[in-house]
């Protein structure tokens, strides 16, 4: 409701001031008042469930005592973003302090993550990392950090990639395309979300284990790439499964194999291409979540990471990720770093190649 | 008639006063931020995002959408006013727009572009209340050939119509392609170009380059000449729009709001296309084209339409296929998703009212900018009265600060600033802006399509004229450009034959 | 206007622009090119650097021989309806910006330019480390007072009033986060 009045308010005080010309320091002084950004510590709108001495005391016992940052290297309204302030509401709670989501794309994910790199590690600021940003960025350049300068808090974001092709395609199955691969080497078209991106890397993998000879056209996200199957552009692609969900529904798009290794709970029915006997094409990226620098005290991450575990579980929480078709499975702190230390090894051999 | 039926439930919801209410906050909001430099529509709805997820998904879309279609409104007064063009649809309004104002001619400048706007917008919301489910399946039948022809296509487009002499545009052209390439390479993700900087891995930023080039690089040309005294205050003028501009204007709104139309249902540089395209439909059928660059009327009312009705258009492809055609129909996408609803193609059927709610609530938007927009036509070229001195100062800062929100980036202040300088010796170099940014803007999809084309047919270019679309894309360009040169060389020797120059 | 010697005025744009297609063709030619088939990331650049630098020897070969302008002023007032409120040196000030002498020189008075490139740099510095208030205040003053001439009772209360307006709009109604600011105490 606040920003609400707010939102309002600032369109009056636009006209008002467009009117009056720059006459708008009254306004200001009231208003000033409400504003969060210059809020003392302490007296935000959060539930004060842990409201804690304003004395500057680091380290754990106490934290949090301040608002937290989260900071997202990606833009505002992307699956990113919108999933961290899903979350949001439910850490507040459990925090008992404010959280601020803060997006800051550009620079491959690598703004962000040096932003965070180079924040006290007071666990006041907090990092959201895919495998993009904390894998690929930083070993196709020198943007000076590796997931090894990071702690890991825990993930909660876990994407199955579905190949699909038009529901008017004639291959049925995953053997039917591969085969008809085999038949015609080099005609087959197939997108994936961008160069250099795990779609991309996944489909590269499986072309040497199956020795197989296709056109890998990289789009420039998920997006372009449902568009050039709509319009027969390609003849397969290979995407996170909540993009084309709403085509499959509509029999526009076929999927023919969920290439990550769990099924996706979103389209139950469709078998991995492990199931269906064709190796090399799983690629398992890690897990989305939240990372903090390196040092940050262990009870903080801890605290930080029982937060978030409280969060995924959470019904509105739930409900929200319904919505953008992601399942929180919440991935506990040790898991969580073992997922980008084995994704690192992975890339590590595979960029190296291309 | 079953689509009256639908749209008079649509016109209940948006009737419904809350909704009139987002609608009428939506467009005043958009026509604000449209002025304000540096804080497009995709910046505002994306730091409102979170207020916007409180509020059910119908108010929320018409509220997005008016933002939307208002900066689009918005967007024309600064290109008009201070050359400070708000996103890459209203460069082309400056060409004529900016040279009206220096005339003394910005009131009808700003009110042709109104009411060319409302006309647009109008037509493009019929357009997509009927033509919608139609529509959506020729865009998607645009492949990647056919992009890297229609982009090419605009790029030689504003190379030749860049106002000043065709080698120097070409230059500019050529340099904004090559600014496009800074940041990764779209096929094999190597980075290019950037200096050293992770801040250039994402390639340079639209906004900060414009505002840069146009509004910075613009205000030192004036600081300089300032002192000389031959630009010390810009005359106001009239403020109305005669009977007769607006016949003078008619045809070119009519033109430029079916092309904006069409062509803005593309996902991805329709809008701009649809103004350069636009532009040029005025220059080569107007009989008096050397006016165009100074201060021609058409020149404004042609690409004002078409970028208004661009910004209807665009919401085809999203509502009935769920395609975000740019980053604030990605942010409409995000929304909608959020409330649990799906854009795609089942959206109409499964979710009528908020799909015809939508767009009812657009052809009220659109009467309601126009009713604010024209009483504030005198007002905000009241600021041309306001001493250069202040108002200099004040663009500067709030095109800083702008920029600044964009991606929470100082960086980008830099950006502006480096163009800001380039903006200026451009401008004492007599080169044109112009070219080189919508360049910049058509060469990122150009090399990206151009060269996915090329691995699609296995590095064979007949992929390019084997098409029907693209080929017949290809002939048309061929056909402009043997015209142009026809033209060209026609005129060169009608010249030299005929009059001479006089003085 | 046409002197019969070369002047560097001129010269110096197409020199310029020859200068970055060399530049660019230099860091471009150092990526992998490939094949046209295949092209690779330096391909693009490359014909981009080869295609500015052609176009700027173009423009200098004609600036060597520069012929004169092919209107005049009075050209253009045939075309443009005598609309009242249009004053001839508007006109003429837009005719020379787009049809007349094209390349200009520096002058003594390109220093204001330059001062205020300086402001905005140092501007943007401050504000990283010392937040919005403050840095703004000062860049508005600077503008107002020593670029502007404004006097002081006139550039003070604008330059407060800006800086609280801009305030008003990013920080408390669009809830920008800015870099920590001296004078507001932000509890970050």
């Amino acid at each position: 409701m606040r920003k609400k009045f707010r939102f309002a308010a600032l369109g009056t005080a636009l006209l008002l001031t467009t009117v009056l010309g720059a006459c708008g320091s009254n306004n200001n002084n009231a208003a000033g008042g409400a504003s969060s950004g210059a809020a003392p510590s302490g007296s935000a709108s959060a539930p004060a469930s842990a409201s804690a001495s304003p004395s500057a005391s680091s380290g754990g016992a106490d934290y949090p005592t301040k608002t937290i940052q989260i900071y997202v290297p990606f833009s505002a309204g992307g699956a990113s973003d919108l999933a961290v302030r899903a979350l949001q509401p439910k850490l507040e709670s459990v925090l008992g302090q404010k959280v601020e989501v803060i997006d800051k794309p550009g620079g491959a994910g690598a703004l962000s993550m040096n932003e965070v790199l180079k924040s006290e590690p007071d666990g006041y600021t907090v990092g959201f990392v895919t495998v993009g940003p904390g894998i690929i960025t930083p070993l196709s350049s020198d943007v000076g950090y590796t997931t090894a300068d990071f702690d890991a808090v825990g993930g909660f974001m876990d994407n199955p990639y579905a190949l699909a092709v038009s529901a008017s395609s004639a291959y049925k199955t995953l053997q039917e395309l591969v085969d008809a691969i085999k038949a015609k080497p080099n005609t087959i078209k197939i997108g994936t979300t961008g160069p250099s991106s795990p779609s991309f890397i996944g489909l590269e993998q499986f072309a040497k284990t199956q020795d197989l000879k296709f056109q890998l056209v990289p789009f420039n996200g998920g997006v372009d790439a449902v568009n050039a199957l709509l319009g027969g552009n390609v003849d397969a692609i290979v995407n996170v499964d909540s993009e084309i969900l709403s085509y499959v529904k509509d029999n526009k798009f076929r999927p023919l194999a969920i290439v990550t290794k769990k099924r996706s709970a979103i389209l139950p029915d469709v078998q991995t291409s492990d199931e269906q006997n064709l190796s090399g094409l799983t690629f398992a990226p890690p897990p989305g979540g939240l990372f903090v620098p390196k040092g940050t005290p262990a009870d903080v991450i801890a605290k930080l990471e029982d937060a978030l575990k409280q969060a995924t579980a959470d019904a509105d929480v739930k409900k929200s990720f319904d919505n953008i078709f992601i399942e929180p499975i919440f991935t506990p702190a040790a898991e969580f770093r073992k997922a980008y230390d084995d994704a690192l090894g992975y890339y590590q051999e595979n960029l190296k190649k291309s | 008639m079953d689509t009256l039926n639908a749209m008079a439930s649509g016109f209940e919801v948006a009737l419904s006063w809350h909704n009139l209410m987002y609608c009428l906050i939506g467009v005043l909001v958009g026509n604000i931020v449209g002025v304000l430099p540096g804080l497009g529509p995709t910046a505002t709805i994306s730091l409102l995002l979170p207020f916007a997820f409180t509020l059910p998904p119908e108010s929320s879309i018409i509220m997005m959408a008016g933002i939307y279609y208002g900066a689009m409104y918005g967007g024309s007064i600064t290109s008009t006013l201070l050359d400070l063009p708000g996103e890459a649809a209203s460069v082309v309004t400056t060409f004529d727009g900016y040279q009206m104002t220096k005339q003394g001619r910005a009131g009808i400048a700003l009110g042709i572009a109104a009411i060319g706007s409302f006309v647009a917008g109008t037509l493009a919301v019929i357009g997509l209340s009927f033509l919608a489910p139609g529509l959506a399946g020729f865009a998607v039948k645009f492949g990647a050939p056919e992009y890297a022809v229609l982009t090419s296509l605009g790029i030689l487009l504003v190379a030749y119509l860049g106002t000043k002499s065709f080698l120097k545009s070409a230059v500019c052209a050529a340099f904004g392609l090559l600014l496009a390439t800074i940041g990764q390479d779209p096929i094999t993700g190597s980075i290019r170009l950037t200096f050293g900087s992770n801040h250039l891995l994402g390639g340079i930023d639209f906004a900060a380059m414009a505002m840069g080039v146009f509004g910075v690089g613009e205000i030192l040309y004036n600081l300089e000449h300032l002192s000389k005294g031959t630009l010390k205050q810009t005359k106001v003028g009239r403020v109305w729009p005669t009977v007769k501009d607006f016949a003078q204007a008619k045809w070119a709104i009519l033109r430029g709001s079916v092309i904006g139309f069409f062509v803005g249902i593309l996902p991805g540089g329709g809008s701009i296309i649809a103004t350069v395209a636009s532009y040029g439909v005025e220059k080569k059928v107007s009989k008096t084209p050397e006016r165009f660059g100074k201060g021609a009327i058409e020149g404004v009312a042609g690409p004002e339409s078409a970028n208004n009705a661009a910004a209807g258009a665009a919401f085809i492809p999203l509502l009935t296929l769920g395609i975000p055609s740019d980053a604030v129909m990605a942010l409409i996408f995000g929304t909608l998703l959020l409330n649990g609803i799906t854009p795609g193609p089942q959206l109409i059927g499964e979710h009528p009212d908020l799909f015809w709610g939508v767009v009812s609530s657009m052809y009220i938007g659109n009467a309601l900018l126009l009713l604010l927009n024209l009483p504030f036509v005198g007002l905000f070229i009241q600021l041309l009265r306001v001493r250069s001195s202040i108002l200099m100062a004040f663009a500067v800062v709030l095109t800083l600060i702008g920029v600044y929100s964009l991606g929470n980036d100082s960086f980008n202040m830099g950006v502006v600033l480096f163009f800001g300088v380039l903006g200026y010796l451009m401008r004492k170099a007599g080169f044109d802006p112009a070219p080189m940014v919508l360049a910049f803007v058509l060469g990122k999809i150009l090399e990206g399509t151009f060269r996915q084309s090329l691995i699609m047919s296995n590095g064979d270019f007949a992929i390019f004229a084997t098409r029907p679309l693209s080929g017949g894309l290809l002939g048309l360009t061929a056909l402009g450009v043997l015209y142009a040169v026809a033209s060209r060389v026609w005129k060169a020797r009608r010249r030299s034959g005929g009059r001479e120059p006089k003085g | 206007m046409n002197t019969p010697r070369i002047n560097a005025a001129a010269l110096w744009p197409g020199a310029v622009s020859l200068g970055i297609g060399v530049y660019f063709l230099v860091l471009s030619a150092r990526m992998t090119l490939g094949s046209w088939q295949n092209p690779g990331p330096g391909l693009w650049p490359t014909c981009l650097s080869v295609l500015i630098s052609l176009v700027s020897l173009a423009l200098l070969a004609l600036a060597l021989r520069k012929k004169p302008a092919s209107g005049t002023i009075h050209q253009l007032q045939e075309h443009i309806h005598p609309v009242p409120g249009t004053d001839d040196a508007a006109l003429e000030a837009a005719w020379e910006r787009t049809e007349g002498a094209e390349e200009e020189g520096f002058t003594r008075n390109s220093r204001y330019p330059l001062y205020a490139v300086l402001g905005l740099a140092a501007f943007i510095l401050l504000f990283e480390r010392f937040g919005l208030s403050l840095p703004c205040l000062a860049l508005l003053l600077f503008w107002t007072k020593l670029l502007g001439k404004e006097r002081w009772r006139v550039a003070v209360p604008v330059s407060v009033g800006l800086t609280a307006l801009i305030y008003i709009i990013f920080g408390w109604g669009l809830d920008v986060p800015f870099p920590d600011d001296i004078l507001l105490f932000n509890a970050r």
